[in-house]
């Protein structure tokens, strides 16, 4: 579903980014694990495309989309959860969740918010509030259900549980399972918490100094030895 | 005692309605893309111009101040494409570009049509209360800025455009990331905020001279009521021009217009020493502390 092949990034003339190929097949749950600095979040900013690729191709489902503005990608199907959940704080719960309406435009899919409500209840309780209002739980939650009103083919997100007490990463790790089982929304997932790793993974890829080092299988990338040694500093 | 109130009341609304129209293209400008357009005024000029010229070939006056504002906003949107858009992040050049863009506008319409053109006069005529004349059209215009900060309410409020507006605002890479074309969304702002400057040129041309510097007449005043308001122009705006307007009316009614203009901006100085965000900025935090603090 996502083909990434030889792709270099950065900021400017400062590549982060370096010759980064990896592949994600749709409905699958995969993982970028690595130590902090390493580069994932900036590698998930090119495959959004907030970042421009300096080189190397970005396809979704065999369409090149290499030169397309994150807007375009969004409306593609992509759907982005980032580093700190980028809630609009001075927006409302149900006004941010009408923001995820334009993603996946192009698939057609009906757009309700009810499709947030019903994985996150405890989001429409709170739909007048604002925002900026809610617990670190329940901003991460609103990240999360904004994303699947547009119902995306792929959903990016970027240390999901930062910032989390580890009851809510257990959560929000079970309810990714479902959603990428009931909807079928293909996940890959920037993360340096082991249990939700484990928890949410099926494969991954190790990235060090910017670069994929290693690929991950099911096995290993449940393994918690495994994974300690790859994020160990 | 009832003539003398009328008259302060009247003296509010009008100061009101001046500085809400004069200042709320600029605000919508600045409030939702962090530009300050220095041009503010000469996009008023043109708006005074456009309404002028076609009232004055027999286009009824409203239609006039309709079709001058839609046709500064197109300007306003061909200025965002070409020169705007490469200064986004850039205040001070933007800054520099806009003041350029003002000059050229203004020494254009010198050049194409004199020091001034033939005006429209002001329509309704009149009324007396006590000894005192009243303008029936400077009503109107009152009645226009609550109608206008009503629409723009719903637009910003209510409207798709308005959402995704609010949310470019707050942060534009997430906006770009869920779907919205945001250079678009800048883009129409751009034309929004130049439309309402051009509507309020055309809704003060009949009560001005129009030449070619007609806009500094109304820039200070402009400028300051989007200072004192702050960088919400929908809350900030109406609430710093009825504060200012109060000011002015009431040294206004009693010492004079030198002495009003000097109010003002004495009172401009505290409110910006006092609240350095503005009046929004204070709405803004109060609306944002934790329910039990209310």
């Amino acid at each position: 579903m996502l083909d990434l092949s030889h792709v270099t990034s950065g900021y400017g003339r400062t590549l982060i980014v370096r010759d980064v190929s990896l592949t994600v097949q749709r409905g699958e749950i995969a993982a970028i694990v690595g130590r902090n600095g390493v580069g994932k979040t900036t590698l998930m900013k090119t495959i959004i495309g907030l970042l421009p690729t300096a080189q190397g191709a970005i396809t979704l489902d065999g369409e090149e989309i290499t030169k397309r503005s994150a807007d375009a990608r969004a409306r593609g199907g992509i759907g982005y959860v980032p580093q700190g959940r980028g809630i609009f704080p001075g927006l409302t719960v149900e006004e941010n969740l009408e923001m995820g309406k334009l993603i996946n435009r192009q698939g057609g899919s009906e757009r309700s918010l009810d499709v947030a409500y019903a994985y996150f209840p405890r989001l429409a309780e709170r739909k007048t509030q604002r925002a900026g209002s809610l617990s670190g739980g329940e901003q991460s939650m609103l990240a999360i259900g904004r994303v699947i009103v547009g119902q995306p083919q792929l959903m990016l997100l970027d240390e999901p549980s930062e910032g989390l007490q580890p009851n809510l990463v257990q959560q929000i790790g079970d309810d990714l399972k479902r959603i990428n089982q009931d909807l079928g929304t293909t996940i890959l997932f920037v993360e340096q918490n082991i249990e939700l790793i484990m928890n949410l993974a099926q494969r991954g890829y190790v990235m060090d100094k910017g670069q994929v080092v290693r690929q991950l299988d099911h096995h290993e990338i449940t393994n918690q030895e495994s994974l300690v040694s790859h994020l160990a500093v | 005692m009832f003539d003398g109130l009328f008259n302060w009341f009247y003296q509010f609304q009008v100061s009101f309605s001046f500085l809400l129209l004069s200042a709320i293209g600029l605000a919508v400008i600045f409030g939702m893309m962090g530009v300050i357009n220095l041009a503010h005024g000469e996009f008023m000029m043109l708006g005074a111009y456009a309404t002028t010229f076609l009232a004055v070939k027999g286009v009824p006056l409203a239609l006039a101040i309709l079709i001058g504002a839609l046709a500064v906003g197109v300007f306003g949107a061909v200025i965002e494409m070409l020169v705007i858009r490469r200064l986004y992040g850039r205040l001070l050049d933007s800054v520099a570009a806009t003041w350029a863009i003002g000059l050229i506008l203004s020494q254009g319409m010198l050049i194409l049509t004199g020091p001034s053109i033939q005006g429209v006069s002001s329509p309704f005529g009149s009324f007396s209360v006590g000894a005192i004349s009243y303008s029936w059209y400077r009503i109107v215009l009152g009645v226009v800025s609550l109608l206008l900060i009503a629409g723009l309410y719903i637009l910003f409020m209510k409207t798709e455009f308005g959402l995704r507006a609010r949310a470019t605002i707050q942060n534009q890479p997430i906006a770009r990331s869920l779907g919205v074309d945001t250079a678009r969304m800048y883009t129409l702002t751009f034309a929004l905020g130049s439309a309402l400057a051009g509507l309020a040129g055309g809704l003060f041309a009949p009560t001005a001279t129009i030449v070619p510097f007609f806009g500094t007449n109304y820039t200070v005043e402009a400028f300051v009521t989007v200072i004192v308001g702050g960088a919400n122009a929908l809350v900030g705006t109406p609430l710093a021009a009825a504060s200012l307007g109060v000011i002015n009316a009431a040294l206004g009614t009693k010492y004079g217009l030198y002495i009003a203009r000097v109010g003002l901006l004495l009172t401009t100085i505290v409110i910006i020493r006092v609240l350095p965000t503005g009046i929004s900025g204070l709405v803004e935090r109060w609306r944002m502390r934790p329910a039990r603090q209310r």
